[in-house]
């Protein structure tokens, strides 16, 4: 063993570098999962818009969701063609679970007037806005590429992996979104309802 | 010992009387092949195998790309994994015959390229992940025992080309899957990939190497050069890096290697004087040192490259 680790040092060491750095991001890793898993549901939002127009506008007042609506002043050529829409999201960390709900328009829209609109799934909840959950979880972008130079080269597309609940380096990627581009707005937290408290 | 084995030994012999180099020998041969017009031919020939071979496996691949959409799953993973495994398997077939073994490298390369991709669609057509890194692992891990594997049974330096690479590309996803910062993962697999190279120059399967040499030289620059640029006093350390790779391309009597350090050297110099002295007076000076820099480093590589031209068929 020794006289080949000897004779092949520097191809020993070449193969060494990259297992050892894996080891070393492994262990680190490892050591996350000492963190609590999250437990509180997150509700986001998702805007496929193609330019800076806002339709719905997104309140948490007394821990319920106000949303309201606002027609756009004359046809808007891009949204249209794009087919553009607002969805909003509940992502269940304890199920690993993300709801979507698109928001429809609502019928008793006025050209330029602010509108109510309710939506079903949501109205129940009571929603706390901190930026940071009960658990001391965030919600936050998950910077990781969802591609490397091989999965592009062989056409392998994932990019539905955008967001995180993250906690001291611990990151719960939300999965299986059916888009992820546009502005995204982050509303609050589930504490009543669902698996709220 | 064999015919082909005794000739061999007389040509290392006669080779080592007079000096030649490797490099030496292949130049004789290519200059005096191509100067006859059999020799000519023979490159026409070729020339013209490759392209009809090219164009025979571009129409194939419009062809499935047109009905792509019309083909089910299955069909789709037929179609990409399914070549790539009978070229694999021809390739084989082919070293076991001495004429068709110049056909083997070939077929190699297609299975090389159909195999990962014949993989990633059946990951894409039969299971709903979301993460690219994992699926690249799930590819190239497979890939690169199998062409690890026959590399060990065949000897054959594309095998282990291909092992090499599918292993770089399995640590790569690894780190990535590990949210290792992409800079740093360039670095470590720069540096891992100059260390193998090296190894491997020593070999007789070195054909690749100053392939491999370039390539990882550029990775492990571009990574260092991410993770301390613009991070003062730090940033210093770039030009000890280039130092270093010009040093170690010596030692490894590459050119390849020398170049690319050489490009390095000039790059991390240029981002020095963009960096502190764009927006002094004394740029226009900053300017010509560096031009006079260069000048003297080129001059400096052409001297070292003739010497390990003259020592080495690195």
């Amino acid at each position: 063993m020794k006289p080949f680790l000897k004779e092949n040092f520097v191809l020993v060491l070449g193969i060494s570098l990259p297992v050892i750095l894996i080891i070393v991001f492994m262990l680190a890793q490892s050591m996350t999962k000492l963190v609590d898993p999250p437990q509180y549901s997150a509700v986001f939002v998702l805007e496929n818009n193609h330019n800076n127009d806002m339709f719905y506008k997104f309140k948490v007042k007394n821990n319920k969701l106000v949303v309201t609506y606002k027609k756009p002043d004359k046809e808007d050529k891009y949204n249209a063609n794009y087919n553009y829409r607002t969805s909003l999201y509940i992502f269940d960390p304890v199920k690993d679970d993300v709801e979507e709900i698109t928001l429809e328009t609502p019928e008793n829209a006025k050209d330029g007037k602010w509108v109510n609109v309710t939506v079903p799934n949501v109205k129940d909840l009571q929603i706390n806005p901190a930026k940071e959950s009960p658990d001391g979880y965030i919600f936050e972008e998950h910077h990781r590429r969802n591609s490397n130079i091989f999965s592009d080269i062989f056409g392998y597309y994932s990019g539905k992996n955008r967001y995180a609940l993250t906690k001291q380096g611990r990151h719960v990627p939300i999965k299986n979104m059916s888009y992820t581009y546009g502005r995204d707005t982050f509303i609050g937290w589930v504490v009543k309802g669902e698996n709220g408290q | 010992m064999s015919d082909k084995e005794k000739a061999l030994g007389k040509i290392v012999d006669l080779a080592e009387k007079n000096s030649l180099t490797i490099d030496d020998i292949a130049a004789y041969f290519v200059r005096h092949a191509a100067g006859t017009p059999q020799g000519a031919n023979s490159i026409v020939m070729k020339l013209l195998t490759y392209v009809g071979g090219l164009f025979i496996f571009a129409g194939i691949s419009a062809f499935v790309a047109l009905i792509w959409d019309d083909l089910n799953s299955a069909a789709r993973v037929i179609i990409t994994l399914g070549p790539g495994l009978i070229a694999l398997i021809m390739g084989l077939a082919a070293l076991k015959d001495e004429r068709y073994i110049k056909a083997a490298t070939p077929l190699f390369l297609i299975a090389a390229f159909l195999e990962p991709a014949g993989l990633f669609v059946f990951l894409s057509e039969y299971f709903d992940g979301d993460d690219a890194a994992l699926a690249t692992m799930v590819v190239f891990a497979p890939l690169a025992a199998q062409m690890g594997l026959l590399f060990y049974a065949k000897k054959q330096t594309s095998m282990l080309f291909f092992t090499v690479i599918y292993a770089f590309a399995f640590l790569g996803a690894a780190m990535e899957k590990l949210d290792v910062d992409g800079d740093l993962v360039a670095t470590v697999l720069g540096l891992s990939g100059l260390l193998i190279s090296h190894a491997i120059n020593k070999t007789p399967h070195r054909a690749f190497v100053p392939f491999t040499y370039f390539i990882a030289a550029f990775c492990m620059a571009g990574g260092a050069f991410a993770l301390l640029e613009s991070a003062f006093p730090f940033d210093f350390l770039l030009i000890g890096v280039a130092a270093a790779m010009i040093y170690a391309s010596v030692i490894a009597q590459s050119r390849s290697f020398l170049v690319a350090s050489v490009i390095v050297m000039l790059g991390y110099l240029g981002y020095y004087t963009g960096e502190y002295f764009a927006d002094v007076t004394g740029w226009p000076i900053a300017l010509i040192v560096m031009g006079m820099v260069m000048l003297g480093i080129s001059s400096y590589a052409v001297k070292l490259g003739q010497k390990i031209g003259n020592t080495s068929a690195g």
